[in-house]
């Protein structure tokens, strides 16, 4: 009887269900224990090998029941060897000195109970089996994919149809989970690979004929079971393989581009057999995208069996249950058992799980030892596939296990998931995401395009700050502004998902700017602006609710940084995703809360740190200055003004702020700086010519600014300043102005005007302006220019007037 | 027409596909047994070398994916919406005009016939290839 109930307790005990009924019954954790502990000592006791030890301790259902069953009845005809025999005799052994344990799997109670609890088992078994009919496990991984989705969704990790395809990645995704559905097509790609001008060549060059035919390999495996395909496909690899060898040593230009053409076919098939890929990159590249993209548009419309979850949903310490938990979260039942219903009623289609973040699990070393084994273990099913990702420093540290173990032939590591997007793929994207995020734009200049191409991170926080918005025309990106309005939006967003919802699956409370702002505070009181120590930031209780907003967000990554005390030794650091995002953070952190707290410790930070080589020199600059013109402080600006780099911010800052926000201060600043300095001189010609010479777009900063400076400048300051800007430009100039001439508009006007100045230049100059009075009339800016300080100009007016004889 | 994606990458073309190539010789109108007639015969072998008819292509393995040819060619392929529309306005005219692609314009190896079909001869060629009239 007591040996009965032991292989009850311990078959129960490898299925989750199993186990909450034990402790139901057993009403104390304890006893679970000395089990567990009685368990433990004689593995011990059987085997020194720690790695047949952990082997042996990751139980199955089938395993035990088969175990204990000889127990039963010892005179029973087992398949059990001599060694096993022994652990089940330790394990007896060990029981015994369990005394609690002991004492009451004898006791009377306890018998009276286990009669109970057979019956309820029962019971619970048919009701267990009713639930685990096909179509509700089927409902259940599609219900758990697209909540998962969702999921993604809602933290902006996915967003729906802007994953563009680049390369062959999503294809070899799709013959990865579809073999049987791709192996026809494939088949007949390399079926119909060309090699006849090869051979035209390698003729007339006495070279050996290439041959190329893999006609002799089943092209229909409609019938096949997985096996049949792996071995067919194996033998198509290794084919290919022999003719890649075989072309390799031909080693012509020629011959490169044709070995090329069967690694790609190789590549196809190996996608089809492998059991694993494991997918590395940096943060913020879109693993994640990827993932849910493949989810949402090829496995569920594919209606192909799929687990989706994330690393951090997982329990390193029971990897199939706790995936048999999040599948079915109101019952108990066993990742083996949800399998095998799977299999049974899988109609040759195979079940994907995919792991998204493995290295968001909070047990990392941990869970790295168990997938494997759990890997190995699945992997012996050969309807069953995986899918993992993982940050590429967070493999190389926890992960490379995965690459080395016993299932190594049959994992592919896909690193890198984006190879550069070309420009028709970039512009492409620019507008499926102004789609998505609702954000219609009339017309946009060239340079906020290429500005938001090239960064898609600033694309992602532009367009999440624009949603829903209509911006007629879009000339600038106002940094602080977008970022600022950011923030906010994020810290709003997040605190909100915090409260309102389980989602994260994390109890605590948070306050996402307070954290922010301790990462300002550990910044700037440490002058250290990468790298900034995990453990520095993260006292307090709720650590691991800000460890999940960390793997969350797109605003901020923990990284892997080799720890200087220790060679082995790596430790967990954070950093800002995006390097003119932490400038804003401490630029505002100075401006809004250090400078009012201390002038002193400011001004000393600044001096200290917006030095020549400084990392935060350029972003802090700008940042600080822009933040500045918010809060209009007469000391703050005067302090800011003795900085070297004053002048530089100002200018960036000035043509980037909105047009009505521009006051005669700055102006007059502008008038000032433009005759100190030769590089200022041109940055301030070439906004106010060719961005803003239209006065109804720019009413306050235009080109009528230029035109005041040029007419207090002398001959030789327009030589110095103003003319070596157009000197290899000038004949451009006056091309474009004669194709504006063909359709002038009255805004184009002041274009002619301030080509007058340049009349002293060329008589390209005159001939020019001279088309657009006959074409105009305007004598206008010939009288304004007469008016100007520089000899030269008024000299070259003059005898142009009277060299066309014009009537002012 | 043809849709060349990039220097050497995808390549796409419409093509009458009841064309083979004793009729491509023959519109081209060379002499049997000339210097011509081989070359022009391995200027059709490259055209058609591993070109894949994309439309059944999309049948019989994306159209679960892709709600319709149009969405297959721009969101698998990013072909430019003006270009699709011109693929179809073309397709429209004849019911054996259909959509071909390969995965390199170049994979037939001879880079030299490839570029004076479509480069030197591209009219008189796409037209071939549709069996419409030229006049050159």
């Amino acid at each position: 009887m007591i040996e009965s109930f032991i292989i009850g307790l311990l078959v129960n005990l490898s299925t989750e269900g199993g186990k909450l009924t034990l402790k139901k019954l057993l009403n104390s954790s304890d006893l679970e224990v000395q089990i567990n502990n009685a368990y433990e000592r004689a593995l011990k006791k059987w085997s020194v090998n720690k790695e047949i030890r952990r082997k042996e301790s990751f139980w199955t259902a089938t395993r035990l029941k088969q175990l204990f069953e000889y127990i039963e009845n010892p005179t029973a005809e087992t398949n059990f060897d001599k060694s096993t025999q022994e652990l089940i005799d330790y394990f007896y052994q060990e029981l015994q000195k369990e005394q609690t344990a002991w004492h009451f799997i004898q006791s009377k109670h306890f018998k009276t109970t286990i009669t109970k609890l057979n019956t309820l088992e029962q019971l619970l078994n048919e009701l267990k089996n009713e639930k685990l009919k096909p179509e509700f496990v089927f409902e259940a991984l599609k219900y758990n994919a697209k909540n998962q989705i969702k999921r993604q969704i809602s933290s902006g990790k996915y967003i729906p149809n802007t994953f563009i395809e680049t390369n062959e990645l999503k294809d070899h995704l799709r013959y990865f989970v579809t073999p049987l559905t791709f192996y026809s097509k494939i088949f007949t790609e390399t079926k119909n690979l060309n090699f006849s001008h090869l051979n035209r060549i390698n003729k007339l060059n006495e070279k050996e004929y290439f041959s190329f035919d893999i006609t002799s390999f089943k092209e229909d495996i409609s019938e096949f079971s997985y096996n049949e395909i792996f071995q067919e496909t194996s033998k198509i690899i290794d084919y290919l393989d022999k003719k890649h060898t075989e072309l390799e040593k031909q080693r012509s230009n020629l011959s490169y581009a044709f070995t090329r053409k069967i690694e790609n076919s190789k590549k196809s098939f190996e996608f089809i057999n492998s059991k694993a890929i494991l997918l590395t990159d940096n943060a913020g590249q879109g693993k994640t995208n990827l993932l849910c993209d493949f989810v949402d548009n090829v496995l569920l419309k594919r209606d192909i069996p799929t687990i989706f979850l994330n690393g951090f949903e997982i329990d390193a310490n029971e990897i199939g249950n706790s995936i048999a938990r999040r599948i079915f979260p109101n019952d108990n039942y066993s990742f083996n058992e949800i399998v095998d219903v799977i299999e049974k009623h899988s109609e040759k289609k195979q079940l994907i799980i995919i792991i998204d973040g493995i290295n968001e699990n909070t047990k990392p070393k941990l869970f790295s030892k168990n997938l494997e084994t759990f890997i190995e273990a699945i992997l012996q099913k050969s309807f069953i596939k995986i899918i993992l990702s993982c940050r590429t420093e967070y493999y190389e540290n926890n992960f490379q296990n995965l690459i080395n173990a016993s299932f190594k032939n049959n994992i592919k590591l896909i690193n890198g998931l984006n190879n550069r997007l070309d420009k028709r793929k970039k512009e492409k994207l620019l507008w499926t995401y102004f789609n998505y995020f609702n954000i219609k734009i009339d017309s946009i200049d060239e340079e906020v395009e290429k500005l938001l191409v090239d960064n898609f991170l600033l694309l992602r926080i532009f367009s999440e700050v624009n949603k829903n918005k209509h911006l007629p025309e879009l000339t600038h990106i106002y940094k602080t502004k977008l970022f600022s309005e950011y923030y906010k939006l994020k810290v709003k967003e997040i605190n909100k998902r915090f409260k309102e919802n389980d989602e994260f699956d994390i109890e605590g409370n948070i306050s996402i700017s307070k954290f922010i702002e301790r990462i300002a505070e550990f910044m700037i009181s440490n002058e250290v602006f990468h790298n900034i120590p995990l453990d520095e930031i993260l006292k307090d209780n709720n650590k691991e609710v800000y460890i999940r907003f960390l793997d969350e967000n797109i605003l901020l990554r923990k990284d892997l940084k080799q720890s200087q005390s220790s060679i082995f030794g790596r430790k967990e650091v954070i950093n800002f995703t995006f390097d003119e995002f932490r400038d804003f953070i401490i630029s505002d952190y100075l401006i809004n809360k250090l400078y009012s707290e201390s002038k002193q410790q400011f001004e000393d930070f600044i001096k200290n740190n917006l030095t020549e080589q400084s990392p935060i020199l350029e972003g802090c600059s700008i940042f600080i200055y822009s933040l500045s013109r918010k809060i209009n402080d007469n000391y703050l600006n005067d302090f800011l003004k003795e900085q070297p780099w004053y002048n530089y911010a100002f200018l960036k800052v000035i043509f980037n702020t909105p047009d009505k926000e521009i006051t005669s201060s700055d102006k007059d600043h502008i008038k000032q700086i433009f005759i100190e300095d030769k590089s200022v001189a041109q940055q301030v010609s070439t906004e106010l010519n060719y961005k803003r010479y239209n006065s109804s777009e720019y009413s306050n900063l235009n080109i009528n600014l230029l035109f005041e400076i040029f007419d207090t400048l002398t001959n030789e300051q327009f030589n110095e300043l103003v003319y070596p800007v157009y000197q290899n430009s000038l004949d451009d100039l006056i091309k474009q102005l004669y194709k504006i001439l063909d359709k002038l508009k009255p805004k184009h006007y002041v274009l002619f005007k301030h080509l007058l100045y340049f009349l002293p230049l060329s008589n390209k100059v005159k001939k020019l302006y001279y088309d657009f009075y006959k074409k105009t009339g305007n004598t206008k800016f010939l009288k304004d220019l007469l008016q100007v300080k520089s000899s030269n100009i008024v000299n070259e007016i003059n005898k142009f007037i009277e060299e066309y004889d014009i009537q002012l | 027409m043809i849709f060349n994606y990039n220097d050497f990458g995808l390549f796409f073309i419409v093509i009458d596909k009841t064309i083979n190539k004793e009729i491509f010789l023959l519109r081209i109108g060379v002499k049997k047994n000339t210097y011509a007639e081989d070359m022009f015969s391995r200027m059709y072998d490259g055209i058609f070398s591993e070109l894949i008819n994309l439309e059944e292509e999309y049948e019989t393995y994306y159209q679960i994916e892709y709600k319709s040819l149009e969405h297959f060619l721009f969101h698998k392929f990013c072909v430019p919406d003006d270009v699709i529309k011109d693929f179809l306005k073309l397709k429209s005219e004849n019911e054996d005009y259909t959509i071909f692609y390969k995965k390199n314009i170049y994979s037939y190896g001879d880079y030299g016939i490839i570029r004076y079909a479509f480069e030197t001869l591209y009219d008189k060629i796409t037209n071939i290839l549709l069996l419409k009239d030229y006049e050159n």
